[in-house]
């Protein structure tokens, strides 16, 4: 399979089931660098090895949707991910060190973070998984994309009032969810 | 209750720090005004990490579903990667294309190597004529000049016209008359004559092995200024007549010539040259 860069993120920025897999497919080219890199950071268990890079494969693929990964001349799609997959593994290593040091944060930068207990995220969290696909679908779109509903309601073919209803629904299900009775 | 979307997105815009100073003071004087609004705020920051950690794990599961590189890698894989580990950023693993193209330019390299130079032909003519060797000294030559001892001293000093003069009288019955026609030939050729050169030596290998004379000129250095003045005629008009004229002269020189005197090896350098 061809897979220039440019090709890989043609595919990723094409959100559809098929193009992913094929994004995937193409990233697998990314296997052999990073796995070299990792394994002169002493990473010996090859299954530790190809989850890192599972992981780091996702996230590119969440940054490149994001718009957090602009290809240039100098950017190339391989390196990138294995950056992405050598810091995940000196993260997991220092941890496992007890070791605490401030890494950047790769999570989205949020004002009063502190103020979200961290039982509280674990439930919303819980509670989102239960949700109808089609309800998290529109939630991760409007929550973590950023994308505006009439893009979204042009993407699924339904009106702009029917994109509203639905993540009011999608809400209201959440809160449902997440009252203290609710098992 | 249903949250206006607009407030919505306000808290949305709010918890990734995406407002401006005015707006954020407009969104924490709205959240004074109305604390219901706060527990709004902190699901939208939970929901923000939440999708985030949703949409990463879908994406995991599309990631792991797609087949890994096969367990047993090519020799040409584990060779590179060992090579590659050595190396930061790691290269990509070449291509058969390439790796075809290196094997031709090598075998090319090798068969460029192994090939024999052909001289090029200004170098080696050059340093291709001999100069005749005067036959005085092995005739045993008395006191009394004979018109070829002028002839030869006329030559050495490079007056070839004086040469031809000395020996134009001398004739065909007189025992060094093989010498008369070899220096002839020598003259001719040096004063660019090479008609009369060729002609001349022709005459010489015609009589040579008639002549029972004992100390007769080097026939090989005869054969060769022949094979020269041909050369030098093919040169100035490089039909295909005087070519075969000049290949045919070679080979032939070839068939009998010693094939470890310098004649030889000139001759064969020659015929390379003009074979290509």
């Amino acid at each position: 399979m061809n897979c220039p860069d440019e090709t890989v993120i043609e595919l990723i920025l094409d959100t559809g089931r098929r193009t992913e897999y094929q994004a995937v497919k193409c990233l697998r080219k990314c296997e052999p660098q990073t796995f070299g890199v990792l394994i002169r950071m002493s990473l010996r268990d090859e299954n530790e090895r190809r989850s890192i890079f599972n992981l780091a494969l996702a996230e590119f693929i969440l940054q490149v949707r994001q718009g957090k990964f602009i290809l240039t001349g100098a950017a190339k799609i391989c390196t990138y991910v294995t950056e992405i997959a050598r810091r995940k593994w000196l993260e997991l290593s220092r941890k496992q060190k007890q070791d605490p040091v401030d890494l950047p944060d790769e999570v989205p930068v949020m004002p009063d973070t502190s103020e979200v207990d961290e039982a509280y995220q674990a439930r919303v969290y819980a509670a989102l998984k239960r949700l109808k696909p089609s309800d998290q679908e529109i939630l991760v779109a409007f929550y973590f994309f950023d994308i505006p509903l009439d893009e979204f309601a042009a993407r699924k073919k339904m009106s702009h009032e029917a994109a509203k209803k639905r993540i009011s629904r999608a809400r209201e299900r959440l809160k449902e969810i997440l009252k203290p009775n609710n098992p | 209750m249903s949250t206006d979307l607009d407030i919505l997105l306000q808290l949305r815009r709010y918890a990734k720090g995406e407002l401006s100073e005015a707006e954020r003071q407009a969104v924490e004087a709205l959240l004074q005004e109305q604390p219901e609004l706060r527990q709004e705020l902190t699901l939208t920051q939970s929901l923000i990490r939440a999708t985030e950690d949703l949409e990463l794990q879908r994406l995991l599961k599309v990631v792991e579903a797609v087949p890994s590189r096969p367990e047993k890698p090519s020799p040409l894989t584990v060779v590179w990667d060992w090579v590659a580990t050595m190396l930061y950023p790691r290269p990509a693993l070449p291509t058969l294309a390439t790796v075809t193209t290196l094997l031709l330019v090598l075998v090319a390299a090798i068969w460029w190597m192994r090939t024999p130079a052909v001289e090029p032909y200004p170098e080696f003519i050059a340093n291709a004529y001999i100069e005749p060797v005067n036959t005085r000294n092995v005739r045993g030559a008395t006191t009394l000049e004979h018109p070829v001892d002028l002839a030869y001293r006329a030559f050495d000093m490079g007056k070839y016209d004086e040469t031809l003069l000395a020996l134009k009288n001398v004739p065909e019955a007189d025992s060094l008359y093989l010498d008369v026609l070899f220096l002839r030939g020598h003259a001719y050729y040096r004063s660019n004559r090479y008609d009369l050169a060729a002609q001349s030596f022709n005459r010489f290998l015609e009589l040579y092995p008639q002549s029972s004379y004992k100390k007769k000129p080097n026939p090989d250095n005869a054969n060769w200024t022949r094979i020269l003045a041909l050369d030098k005629l093919y040169r100035q008009d490089p039909s295909d007549r005087r070519k075969q004229a000049l290949l045919e002269a070679i080979r032939n020189f070839m068939e009998t010539a010693d094939q470890t005197d310098s004649y030889y090896k000139k001759a064969g350098t020659l015929l390379n040259i003009l074979e290509g």
